[in-house]
């Protein structure tokens, strides 16, 4: 009798080591996956804020530099993009990202309070269709991290909880994956608007 | 091409062949056993002997084996049941929608989007493959969780009529229920894999480790053989059997993985009426440098799912799951020289939809046909029009679209937005309370669903069924907290109103049963009720629904219930005026358990009952449509039977 709960037991305790392992990487690819949702609005939103500074030119001369610290952060933050979207699970790929964002995020605040100074721009259509778009992207965005938070969170418990913590390192998962934070997390019910 | 038979038969064969495998799987476990004991015998004796049986020994080890067996065979079973998703992500698989800015993938998802708007269903999720051979495959237990996995050398050298072949040949692997007969197959065979594979761990373990040159030294046990041996011994013995074992159940895996392989060529045919598509792409394969071979190491397991054979074999003709390429190529083009088709480069075109389809207006390119009233005789004309006309009018109602709400399904927030604006839309005339209640609890989405709600103003209900269907599989990209959130939003939009109408019942069924079961808040239906009086209760409330927004005369209304009495050969029906969600939902999911035959008849019944006041009228076709997703019955394979 003993011989067969033996058994039973070994063998049942492999298949659950299987499992573990299995359970593992399902939930990374799933995290890695989900980024790709976040990823395409990013390059949406990068894609639009060159035409918002060519529009803004026309009306606003004389404000070169801050025009250009956008551009520029804008440049910076698409370069890191192209970089996560080759290698979403590195947490230090993750956080670069994190930081050129918000980078970008503070340019066009203070972009958009420099606007005010400029009320004509307001009546430009090509200005408020942007405007438009640019939010709705914020807002799509905005979901999409929050999906990706989730599943970077499910699979880091995952990884920590046991028994799963004792062969995490075994089996190639060894750190913790990034979650993407940007700065007005406490603010995400009001996504960066271009405020007029 | 009749699906429904197709179910049934791959359904007996699966009952045929667990048959046999429980009789092969006896003969294994007794062959284990028997080598086993002889191990034993030479441990403590140090000589084989055939004339002693040790019954106690022997019946041990036999049941032993066969719960080891079961074990793994389960543990595979249920492995792969975790839905589609884990076989694409398991072989590195990456979602592709439709706001990526490659041009192939958007052909590719617009041909996988025709294709299940022609069939009835929501379009698979589509994951990208990283290999330049050319395969795809379909995975998963229902049309609900069904996922579709194709190569990027598939995309990058096929063109659009192959890649429609490749995806109706992985459609009908769904439609004909081949994916849950792999399923079993599978868990079965893996069981006696895993045997012989312990064989070859403890053989493997043996020559590294130098316990072998300790051989020589005997053991404490004089009179007993050399352990080390009998480990050894054990070990080949289990792989020789775990290799014959795995060797015959292969061979009859293969056997049937190569009929349904053909059948799903001949129903692909039949969906598109173009063999060309299909045979090109098979002539490409068989040019294509790397052939179908697919890199990731689990392509072994899942070898049975793809288009061709996923990996290069020694035993190519024998144990190969799929039929040879030129046999293949023969069968749908008998006129074949022989040539496989040279890379080439491929020139992308896509038909700008309007000018192809000569659209007046935005909302009145669907056929004339179903806009106006019919008479219940012309729906079974209408249901036996060839595949290839299904995929035509599949092209034109997707086109019919506004193009921005079309992008709007591709992505998760703003497919909230469609669904919820739809739910709005149910009334006609939107309540103050839902629109107070999206103010309070979504505000970041109540700009949006009201924009969103102006543009589907005018379209018609059929467009309303495909933005439905096109933004589930973006619905399914979110957190299970999303999820949760999402979803209390749409049970309320719909209670708060205290009259369910059918239209906005069958929405939120369409929307949440699947998700549900996605999010893991539901399983897959069993066929559990055969006889019509088991479920008669939630036939009560189902057509009472039903009657209660077409008719509100006490008399008709007492006719119809009769009636149905009778078509049914039910005693007891009654017409319960006042039915809450809870009881409705409740009534859907036992009759979602029922057998095939019994929900095509409720179907059936369901369009007699909606047309019995002379008309169908484009509303009843959308709710039949409803209907039809609602009982797993996605329309096409109901038309075929028809």
């Amino acid at each position: 009798m003993e011989k067969y709960i033996v058994a039973i037991l070994f063998f049942g305790i492999l298949f659950y080591i299987v499992s573990i392992f299995n359970r593992l990487v399902y939930t990374k690819n799933r995290y890695i996956n989900s980024f790709s949702q976040i990823g395409v609005q990013l390059k949406r939103r990068y894609d639009l804020i060159p035409s918002l500074v060519e529009v803004a030119k026309q009306y606003m001369e004389h404000e070169k530099s801050t025009l250009e610290r956008v551009i520029a952060a804008r440049n910076g933050a698409s370069k890191h993009l192209s970089e996560a979207n080759s290698n979403p699970s590195d947490p230090t790929i993750i956080r670069q990202i994190s930081e050129a964002e918000n980078n970008l995020r503070r340019a066009i605040s203070q972009f958009s309070m420099v606007m005010e100074d400029y009320p004509l721009i307001k009546a430009d259509t090509t200005m408020q269709n942007l405007q438009e778009e640019l939010s709705t992207t914020e807002n799509k965005i905005a979901f999409a991290r929050q999906f990706y938070n989730d599943s970077v969170m499910e699979y880091n418990i995952y990884r920590q909880s046991f028994p799963q913590t004792l062969l995490a390192s075994l089996f190639g998962h060894a750190n913790d994956a990034a979650m993407i934070e940007f700065d007005d997390a406490k603010e995400i019910q009001n996504p960066p608007k271009m405020v007029f | 091409m009749n699906f429904f038979t197709a179910q049934q038969k791959a359904k007996s064969s699966t009952t045929y062949l667990v048959i046999i495998f429980l009789i092969g799987l006896f003969l294994f476990a007794m062959s284990v056993s028997l080598l086993s004991m002889e191990i034993h015998h030479y441990l403590y004796y140090n000589t084989f002997s055939f004339d002693t049986f040790d019954i106690d020994v022997f019946l041990s080890l036999f049941i032993t084996v066969i719960f080891i067996v079961f074990l793994a065979s389960f543990f595979q079973f249920f492995t792969l049941k975790g839905g589609g998703k884990v076989v694409a992500l398991s072989l590195q698989g990456k979602l592709i929608t439709r706001l990526s800015q490659e041009k192939s993938y958007q052909i590719l998802l617009n041909v996988v989007e025709e294709m299940a708007i022609a069939s009835g269903i929501s379009p698979p999720s589509v994951y990208l493959l990283p290999d330049s051979s050319i395969n795809a495959f379909a995975a998963g237990f229902t049309y609900d969780d069904a996922v579709i996995g194709i190569t990027k050398g598939a995309v990058d050298e096929l063109n659009r009529e192959e890649l429609q072949g490749i995806i109706a040949h992985e459609f009908s692997h769904i439609f004909n229920g081949d994916m849950r007969l792999n399923l079993h197959l599978s868990g079965m065979v893996f069981g006696i894999v895993f045997i012989g594979a312990i064989g070859r761990y403890i053989v493997e373990a043996l020559h590294e480790s130098r316990i072998g040159s300790y051989a020589s030294y005997s053991s404490n046990n004089k009179k007993g053989g050399n352990p080390i041996i009998a480990l050894y011994l054990l070990g080949l013995g289990l792989m020789i059997l775990g290799w014959i074992g795995t060797f015959i159940g292969e061979w009859i895996k293969a056997m049937i993985s190569r009929q349904r392989e053909y059948l799903a060529d001949a129903s692909a045919v039949q969906y598109t009426r173009y063999p060309q598509g299909i045979a090109n792409a098979l002539k490409k394969i068989g040019a294509n440098t790397y052939g179908s071979s697919i890199g990731a190491s689990a392509g072994g397991i899942y070898g049975h799912l793809f288009f061709a054979d996923g990996i290069t074999n020694f035993w190519d003709h024998f144990f190969s799951t799929h039929p040879r390429l030129e046999d293949r190529i023969r069968r749908i083009d008998p006129s074949w020289d022989g040539i496989f088709i040279q890379k080439e480069t491929k020139v992308q075109t896509e038909p700008i939809s309007s000018a192809a389809t000569q659209s007046t207006s935005n909302n009145s390119t669907v056929p004339s046909a179903l806009t106006s009233p019919l008479v219940i005789d012309t729906l079974s004309r209408i249901a036996q029009q060839p595949g290839n006309q299904n995929l035509k009018y599949a092209r034109i109602r997707l086109d019919a679209l506004p193009e921005s709400l079309h992008t709007m399904s591709a992505n998760t927030l703003s497919a909230q937005w469609i669904v919820l604006a739809l739910l709005l839309n149910a009334e006609k005339i939107p309540l103050l309370k839902q629109q107070k209640y999206l103010e309070n609890n979504a505000m970041m989405m109540y700009k949006n669903i009201q924009n969103t709600y102006k543009k589907m103003f005018d379209l018609p209900r059929s467009a309303h069924l495909d933005l439905l269907n096109l933004s589930l599989p973006s619905l399914k990209m979110m957190s299970e907290q999303q999820y949760r959130v999402f979803r209390q939003i749409v049970i309320d939009m719909i209670e708060m109103d205290q009259m369910i109408s059918i239209w906005e019942w069958s929405l939120h069924a369409i929307i949440l049963t699947p998700l549900d079961r996605e999010f893991g808040f539901s399983k897959p239906p069993k066929e559990r009720y055969t006889k019509i009086e088991e479920i008669q209760d939630s036939l009560s409330i189902l057509f009472s629904l039903l009657i209660h927004t077409q008719f509100s005369n006490e008399q008709r209304i007492n006719q119809l219930i009769e009636n149905l009495k009778i078509s049914l050969n039910l005693a007891v029906l009654i017409y319960c005026p006042d039915i809450s969600l809870v009881a409705l939902n409740k009534a859907l999911h036992e009759i979602r358990q029922s057998s095939t035959p019994l929900r095509i008849l409720v179907l059936e019944q369901s369009i007699h009952l909606l047309g019995s006041d002379g008309t169908l009228f484009d509303d009843d076709l959308e709710i039949i449509h409803a209907m039809g997703t609602l009982l797993n019955l996605p329309f096409s394979s109901y038309e075929s039977r028809l």
